[in-house]
């Protein structure tokens, strides 16, 4: 006999109330320890018209650390997206995926890279960055080419966790059509010829975005000092007390895995730092004035 | 009385004879035609003949004249300026601010200004000629003949003393007036022919008066068996007259006074396509405005000759059509030549020999080819035009050589169909028809890159549509965009489906299925574009596209997306369900079952499952003979249909009501949803009972109601199930526009207490009711109702008639209080 959740679920219920003789409220994540030692397959569990059951449900999968069935499960998920759900259903159905971290979910979240809501194709785009497979960053990439700029800005922002060096010209693209959290992706991606198109930005962009951009250029091993140097110059001609900040607050950064400064690249901030002036509010206002008129 | 005395006397009397004589010459009792019977050719007038020892105009006139163009500036304060086109110099400038468009005559040029004064100036040597006031506001247009100016003035006024028209003579050297005819009705503009005047009255009647002292030379009504219409215009050439409106006829005036004058063959040009349906000539009863107008910037041009006997010709074969800033050049035929995109409006078309002239807003004098449109000749005026006349000849300006292009008229077109000046759109769509008749594959490309501006009217995108829905040539380009998908880096839009598709479909592109696959799947597709994907998926029908149709069905069943629209999923399933696989049935009764299913789609489902599957109802139907065509089905489905669908089918409803047994259950109330093909979907039943809904369900959804033509409707209906009460089936309407008072009835009747009572409404007066008994026929005994106190069993039946024992003499079972007394 098969026993489904909310059946598990009453059940606990029932025993609290006898138990105690007097229940104040119900925690659904108090439950989550007893459901999750059904013995039904997930794919039958899932077999069912009850939104809430099933979100319940998709909920538990992959909530715990190891996941023998991930595959298997991940399969069942997939067949349940196939199917056609609710976007409440599909939405849970896909996080799931996500968090199952598993190869045969691949299929279903290249799937819905395609579907019609925003929404379930912000999402079936985190799920394959989250596999990580190298072999998907040109399909992620595509994602910057979405029409919602939503998961324009959730693809840009999974690139930087990529190894999507391809990403880079793209990433450009989107960054002067106003995908600002492509500024990141191209700081922890690009190479030299990347920052001369990238530093083009300053006076169209905000100031802000850019510096986020920049200062994953100067975290980068990869890159020669005399890039960083370059970057270190260009924003000593920015000036302005934001520029200010962020050469003060990367000095005093202590050194660490991710901030590995050279002396002279130091020596080079710190000067910097002590050359730039915190100017009138006008002067950051022009900075990012013309930001207003990139296309969102 | 001396004999000196009496010949004095002889000789005054005389004298006085010859005076009254000659002042009845020179000024004449002005006969002045009155409108009988709609003519205003009245007996008074003498009939309309040729004149036998006329010199014509075209005798008197044949000296060369010099080509001139008379324009007034656009620039503030204005002025009149006119320019020597052979000699390339102004004859004349002056800041004059007019309110009429200049005309130019013989050796004068003569407008109207705003103090509503008519100038006449000079073209010989730029002086004022005269100015002398106008006394009605609007002026109609001049000729000259010789030293007179024959213009008519009009104006229109509620006061009867105040409208009327007016043909003055003037003498042209100092603006003296001449003579002078009020009429109090519309005249048209003065053409002159055989040394006298002729005007339109009353579009149909030739008024002629004498040049020299304006006396009445004839009258003619015109209104053969061939004439096309009232007369708009009137035009002369030589002693050839023209008449017309869209259509151009000569008219030749009889020999012999009395004959009516004989109406020649008709030229008619196909101008009915034209943006605005103009006519071939302008109106001779406007006045032209000085100002920026649409006078000369919208309208045919064409120049015609005519061999004696013989329908009007077009002269060199094409005639034009101006629309502001384009200009098309049609063969008689009505095919299109050729076409012109202006940088500005172009203020003057006329023909002239071979060629056709341009005077365009921004100055530039062009003669161009009439054959191909290739530009002869420029010239440029240093000034900005608002409006002109202009002199021409059939000069060497006309005979230049020019390079034509065999490619340029698709060139013209496509600048012409894309150019974004809001005025243009009729002209646009003029390109965009002449664009899709070309054979050219490339035209599909320049058709969709006009469809796809973000600046084209949806009116101009509709067109487009249209026109590629029926287009052979050039599926490639159709094929080439619909593999194109939206993309924000490059900037590159979504496809335009709804120009796209339905000409693939056309074409029968079978290569086009895996785009359509595409786009079927594509999230940048707009519903209302899907619609159209999922139909020409249907009608290419193949297993791949069966196959591409059943994921789309199965995975957006329940998807909010198309809670808006869900008729892409509908077309679906039906598409599916015509000859399903074992699969797709599986797939469609999933989808019903499921409770996400979107609303209009489950309410779609509902009834297409439980209907015969298509393909074994194809068969059946091939058996049965023709359905009616749709013309013959009613527009909706009426209260009595349903009525009488239901009672054929209340023994199979009550089989329902055994299997509940639930003997209080005294009435049923169900609502639902009639298609326009008689099935039932939506089923609601009141009160719930589960076993009874899924019964009734069944029962309904096996149900044919008569068809209609008009959509769907829905409707509710209750049904008195108790045995020992009579049924009782109310249907409310609530779809329909029934009227309030109908609603109210149903509601009012319900409550016993009122059909006690006799409606206050109701004339109690029993002398009424006896004298004012209207004489209808006797009621149907079947209608009556035996007792008044319980509810009609027919909503029409409302209010419940009277009962006929207690007053019998009143045999209307309605109450007309509306109708009026006697």
């Amino acid at each position: 006999m098969t026993r489904s959740p909310k059946l598990i679920t009453r059940a606990c219920i029932a025993y609290l109330v006898l138990a105690s003789h007097q229940v104040h409220a119900v925690d659904t994540d108090l439950f989550v320890q007893r459901v999750q030692q059904s013995t039904q397959p997930l794919s039958k569990r899932l077999q069912t018209h009850d939104q809430a059951e099933l979100i319940i449900v998709l909920d538990e999968v992959g909530a715990t650390a190891a996941n023998a069935d991930a595959d298997r499960d991940a399969r069942a998920i997939v067949a349940l997206l196939r199917a056609g759900q609710t976007d409440a259903v599909a939405d849970h159905a896909l996080e799931s995926l996500t968090r199952l971290h598993s190869r045969e979910g691949r299929d279903g979240l290249m799937a819905f890279v395609h579907q019609r809501r925003p929404d379930a194709r912000l999402r079936a785009y985190a799920g394959l960055a989250k596999l990580g497979e190298a072999r998907d960053v040109t399909a992620i990439t595509l994602g910057l080419r979405d029409s919602a700029p939503q998961v324009r800005s959730a693809v840009a922002k999974a690139l930087a966790n990529l190894p999507a060096r391809s990403a880079v010209p793209d990433l450009l693209s989107a960054l002067e059509l106003g995908v600002y959290d492509a500024a990141t992706a191209i700081g922890k991606l690009g190479d030299a010829a990347s920052l001369e198109r990238f530093s083009a930005q300053l006076g169209k962009l905000p100031l802000a975005v850019l510096l986020e951009g920049y200062a994953n250029y100067l975290e980068r091993q990869d890159l020669p000092d005399v890039l960083k140097l370059r970057i270190v110059a260009t924003l000593e001609d920015v000036s302005g007390g934001v520029v200010k900040q962020f050469l003060t607050a990367w000095l005093a950064r202590p050194d660490g895995p991710g901030h590995q400064p050279s002396p002279q690249l130091r020596q080079a901030v710190a000067t910097a730092a002590s050359h730039v002036r915190s100017l009138p509010e006008q002067n950051e206002q022009d900075t990012t004035a013309p930001a207003a008129t990139v296309k969102p | 009385m001396s004999s000196a005395a009496i010949s004095v006397r002889c000789w005054f009397g005389s004298l006085l004879v010859a005076v009254a004589g000659g002042c009845a010459g020179a000024t004449p009792a002005p006969t002045v035609p009155v409108i009988t019977a709609g003519s205003v050719c009245s007996g008074e007038l003498p009939p309309l003949a040729s004149a036998p020892s006329a010199v014509t105009s075209k005798e008197a006139t044949t000296q060369p004249q010099a080509q001139l163009a008379a324009y007034v500036t656009e620039a503030s304060p204005s002025e009149l300026v006119v320019y020597d086109i052979d000699q390339g110099r102004e004859r004349l400038r002056v800041k004059i601010a007019l309110k009429n468009r200049p005309e130019l005559l013989d050796d004068i040029v003569i407008a109207v200004d705003n103090e509503n004064r008519v100038v006449a100036y000079d073209l010989n040597t730029g002086e004022l000629r005269f100015r002398r006031p106008l006394d009605r506001s609007s002026w109609l247009g001049a000729v000259q003949v010789g030293s007179q100016v024959v213009f008519t003035s009009t104006s229109l006024s509620f006061r009867p003393a105040e409208r009327g028209s007016t043909v003055t003579a003037l003498d042209a050297r100092v603006g003296s007036v001449l003579w002078e005819r009020v009429v109090p009705y519309s005249l048209s503009r003065p053409v002159v022919l055989d040394e006298r005047v002729l005007v339109v009255s009353d579009h149909a009647d030739l008024w002629a008066l004498r040049i020299r002292d304006g006396r009445n030379a004839g009258c003619a009504t015109i209104g053969g068996k061939g004439r096309r219409g009232p007369i708009d215009w009137l035009e002369t050439e030589g002693d050839q007259l023209r008449v017309g409106m869209a259509y151009a006829q000569e008219l030749r005036l009889g020999s012999t006074a009395g004959a009516a004058p004989a109406e020649g063959a008709i030229l008619e040009l196909p101008l009915e396509p034209l943006p605005g349906r103009p006519n071939l000539r302008p109106s001779s009863y406007d006045s032209v405005p000085a100002r920026r107008s649409a006078y000369g910037r919208v309208g045919v041009s064409a120049r015609l000759t005519q061999a004696p006997g013989s329908a009007p010709q077009l002269a060199s074969g094409h005639y034009y059509f101006a629309f502001y800033r384009q200009l098309f050049a049609y063969r008689a035929d009505g095919q299109l030549a050729w076409a012109q995109l202006f940088p500005t409006d172009a203020v003057r078309v006329q023909p002239v020999g071979d060629a056709v002239f341009v005077l365009t807003e921004g100055g530039q004098m062009l003669w161009l080819s009439a054959v191909d449109g290739a530009e002869l000749t420029r010239r440029d005026l240093p000034a900005h035009v608002a409006s002109a006349s202009v002199r021409l000849q059939d000069s060497t300006l006309a005979h230049q050589s020019a390079v034509s292009d065999p490619l340029a008229l698709r060139a013209q077109l496509r600048a012409i169909a894309i150019d974004t000046d809001a005025r243009l759109l009729p002209g646009r769509k003029v390109a965009v028809s002449a664009l899709s008749t070309l054979d050219d594959p490339q035209v599909t490309r320049d058709l969709l890159d006009v469809y796809v501006q973000s600046a084209a009217p949806v009116e101009l995108k509709r067109h487009v549509a249209a026109v590629l829905a029926k287009r052979k040539p050039g599926s490639e380009h159709l094929l080439a965009a619909l593999n194109t998908s939206y993309d924000f880096l490059t900037g590159q839009p979504a496809p335009p489906l709804a120009a796209i598709v339905p000409g693939l479909v056309f074409n029968h592109e079978a290569r086009a299925v895996p785009g359509l696959i595409d786009r079927l799947f594509d999230p940048d597709t707009q519903l209302s574009e899907l619609r159209l994907v999922v139909d020409a998926l249907v009608a290419f029908g193949n297993a791949e596209t069966r196959a591409a149709l059943a994921r789309f069905f199965t995975l957006y069943h329940a998807d909010s997306a198309f809670a808006a629209d869900a008729s892409a999923l509908v077309v679906a399933a039906h598409a599916l369900f015509r000859s399903p696989t074992a699969t797709d049935k599986q797939g469609l009764e999933a989808a019903r079952e499921d409770p996400a299913t979107v609303a209009e789609l489950r309410a779609e489902l509902v009834p297409l499952m439980a209907a015969v599957p298509a393909a074994p109802l194809a068969q059946a139907k091939a058996d049965e003979p023709p359905p009616a065509p749709a013309a013959a089905l009613p527009a909706r489905l009426s209260d009595e249909d349903i009525v009488r669908t239901f009672a054929e089918r209340s023994e199979a409803l009550r089989s329902c009501l055994e299997a509940v047994k639930e003997p209080t259950l005294r009435a049923l109330r169900f609502s639902f949803v009639l298609e326009h093909d008689g099935t039932l979907a939506n089923l609601h039943v009141w009160p719930e009972r589960e076993a009874l809904t899924h019964c009734l369900s069944a029962k309904l959804t096996e149900t044919r109601f008569p068809a209609f033509a008009q959509g769907r409707r829905m409707a509710n209906y209750t049904w008195r199930v108790q045995p020992d009460s009579p049924a009782r089936e109310i249907i409310a309407d609530t779809e329909e526009s029934a009227p309030f008072w109908r609603t109210a009835q149903l509601r009012g009747r319900m409550l016993s207490k009122h059909d006690a009572h006799t409606p206050w409404w109701r004339d109690q007066n029993p002398l009424f009711v006896s004298v004012d008994a209207p004489a209808t026929k006797a009621p149907d005994p079947t209608n009556t109702v035996s007792e008044p106190s319980k509810p009609a069993s027919d909503i029409t039946g409302w209010p419940p008639a009277p009962e006929p024992k207690k007053n019998p003499t009143q045999p209307n079972t309605t109450d007309n209080w509306w109708a009026p007394t006697r």
